[in-house]
């Protein structure tokens, strides 16, 4: 069964790529635009692993990682990759603590972001 | 026989003792002087025997009485009474001692304007002496009479020099002296500035005569000044002058001195240099505050370059990993995506190149004649090309086939308020712009949209550099677009207004005075 990735990106375009590339890679790909959508969205479809943009309106990347690490025991372990378009490197410091999976960058490397996706569900 | 005290001169630390002085060659003179120093000894004068005529006109000015030995009428000392009792300020009796007993003779010297002639004879009598201390004593008093006079005028004179009213009260707090800049003062009140005028007549006609009533607060703090003639207080007029008005004890205690200092220009320049200060101030706030601003554009106009790139770079990414699978219409898509990602990219650009040729004055205008009309209808077709969803309607009336604007600049304006509407109104297509020149060649340019509209209380605050309306989060944007637009209207020395409501729309209107074309000429 292909597994399931959840997109939360507020940029339609990008949620567009993102949605064309990961399923023609095979996976079953749900979009949200905010951090809100997607915690909601979350609980719905169960995802293996979440894409999440750093700075968003309503809830950011941030507050969204913040929320599922502490209110969502279920989800502590649930493989989380941040991307950014923010070029400050003390942003990739700031949510450390929060143990994301990966911190990438914009513009985004598919080869490298679909093999980060694959090493990381296959380890799990 | 009569007392020789003589009255003693006032103030006479700079003035010597009144002289008693012989002028006269040989013994005859040094005799003479002996002999009156015999008559009145122990009394506070000088006896001074001269035989140099420099050095008689110089003491003259100190003594009281002046001996000249005249020996006939021939002598060249005949001439030396009505010369000395010409000098100003000489107070002295000039008195000639002779040999001469010719009665005849005596008296043709006295027309020489002695005041007296005496001969040896007589010198030596009781009477000489009662006429002499009688002379001297007067001598003495004319002469500390001039000196005071003397000090006086130059008292006055000091007075008039410093730009400051004096005015002196005596102990019993009545006016003993005015200085004229203080009469200048108060022209109207010169009957209460004079000698004798207690102090509180005096004030209630100065505060008359400055428009300052009873219930004004400035009279209360006067009063109490004047009553008390203590310390130091400034006083308001209603116009900007100010004076600052203090009383200072006489040194002999016996009264105040009260001086009236015009502070007008003291408290204008400190009134400048405090608005300078806070210029300065808020120049370095300023400079603060676009330090702090320049940081935050910078983060985030990164931000808002990466997004588009980002979408550039993962379409050109798909289509490199999937060429032979994709349809073309996904093709398509994809680079509409791209296209429209690039121009986001080349706005922004423009926006920030533009708003820093603007900060450091490098935008220059440059107007010319060219076709507006097609240039609107270009502009809103390629915004049109680029977001299919959107329905842009462009009316132009009364557009002459050329008018005079900077090219550049107009394009920049159009495109941001183009792509802001299109930006904020993704549900509701609509658009409209509408041109048109009115009959004073103002162009008027409008681009109205449907969409979400920016809440009332924040309609004034669209213009400002980075502030986005709450209404935007979600739509990206850097804040910069309104700000640019503003300034640009504003160079081309036009006028940007802007109406809006909640979830029915926003319009923009934008004045250009004086587009007619340099060439048209009207028929």
């Amino acid at each position: 069964m292909s597994k399931t990735i959840l997109v939360i990106e507020d940029e339609a375009d990008l949620c567009d790529i993102l949605d064309a590339e990961l399923t023609a890679s095979g996976y079953k790909v749900h979009t949200a635009n905010n951090g809100q959508e997607g915690i909601l969205l979350l609980q719905e479809i169960e995802p293996d692993l979440i894409i999440c943009d750093r700075a968003m309106p309503v809830m950011s990347g941030y507050q969204l990682l913040e929320r599922i690490r502490g209110a969502y025991p279920q989800y502590n372990a649930l493989p989380f990759i941040f991307l950014t378009a923010l070029s400050d490197p003390r942003d990739r410091y700031s949510v450390s603590h929060l143990e994301p999976t990966a911190y990438l960058e914009k513009p985004i490397d598919f080869d490298r972001l679909i093999e980060t996706i694959r090493k990381t569900l296959s380890a799990k | 026989m009569k007392t020789n005290n003589f009255p003693s001169v006032v103030n006479m630390k700079k003035s010597p003792l009144p002289a008693v002085t012989v002028y006269g060659e040989g013994d005859a003179a040094q005799e003479l002087s002996k002999l009156l120093y015999a008559l009145i000894p122990g009394q506070q004068v000088r006896f001074v025997t001269l035989s140099s005529r420099e050095d008689l006109l110089n003491e003259v000015y100190h003594s009281a009485i002046v001996f000249v030995m005249v020996n006939d009428p021939s002598d060249d000392n005949i001439s030396l009474a009505g010369e000395l009792s010409n000098m100003p300020g000489v107070v002295a009796d000039i008195i000639a001692i002779t040999p001469v007993q010719e009665i005849r003779q005596r008296l043709h010297m006295l027309t020489y304007d002695f005041d007296n002639i005496f001969n040896w004879e007589i010198i030596r009598t009781e009477d000489f002496r009662h006429i002499f201390v009688h002379k001297l004593k007067k001598g003495v008093m004319r002469l500390q009479a001039r000196i005071q006079e003397d000090e006086f005028k130059s008292f006055q004179g000091f007075l008039s020099v410093s730009p400051d009213a004096f005015i002196i009260f005596d102990k019993n707090k009545r006016i003993l002296f005015v200085s004229d800049h203080y009469h200048k003062l108060y022209r109207n009140s010169a009957d209460a500035l004079v000698r004798g005028t207690p102090v509180a007549k005096m004030f209630l006609a100065a505060a008359k005569e400055s428009g300052v009533s009873e219930d004004d607060p400035r009279y209360k703090t006067a009063k109490k000044f004047w009553m008390n003639l203590e310390g130091q207080f400034e006083f308001h007029y209603n116009d900007k002058k100010v004076l600052r008005i203090t009383a200072v004890p006489m040194p002999d205690g016996e009264g105040t001195i009260v001086t009236t200092t015009d502070i007008s220009l003291y408290k204008q320049q400190e009134r400048a240099l405090a608005e300078k200060q806070q210029a300065l101030q808020e120049a370095l706030q300023n400079e603060q505050e676009a330090s702090a601003l320049q940081k935050q554009f910078i983060s985030m106009v990164s931000h808002e370059f990466r997004n588009p790139l980002t979408i550039v770079d993962g379409n050109a990414q798909i289509m490199q990993r999937r060429m032979e699978t994709l349809k073309p219409l996904e093709v398509q898509k994809r680079l509409k995506t791209i296209r429209s990602a690039v121009s986001r990219l080349v706005n922004m650009m423009e926006a920030v190149l533009s708003s820093s040729m603007l900060k450091t004055g490098k935008l220059d205008l440059y107007r010319e004649d060219f076709d507006v009309g097609t240039l609107i209808r270009e502009l809103v077709q390629e915004q049109a090309d680029l977001s299919s969803r959107h329905k842009i309607t462009c009316e132009l009336v009364y557009m002459p086939p050329l008018a005079n604007m900077d090219r550049k600049v107009l394009t920049i304006i159009l495109t941001n308020l183009l792509s802001n509407a299109v930006k904020f109104c993704k549900d509701n297509p609509a658009i409209a712009v509408n041109a048109r020149m009115d009959i004073h060649d103002n162009l008027i340019i409008s681009v109205e949209d449907m969409g979400i509209g920016i809440p009332k209380d924040e309609l004034k605050h669209v213009f400002d550099r980075f502030y986005r309306a709450t209404t935007s989060s979600g739509i990206p944007g850097s804040g910069v677009g309104l700000a640019l637009v503003k300034e640009l209207v504003t160079l081309h020395g036009g006028e940007i207004s802007v109406e809006s409501s909640v979830g029915k729309g926003t319009r923009f209107e934008i004045i250009f005075h004086s587009c007619k074309a340099a060439g048209t000429v009207k028929a």
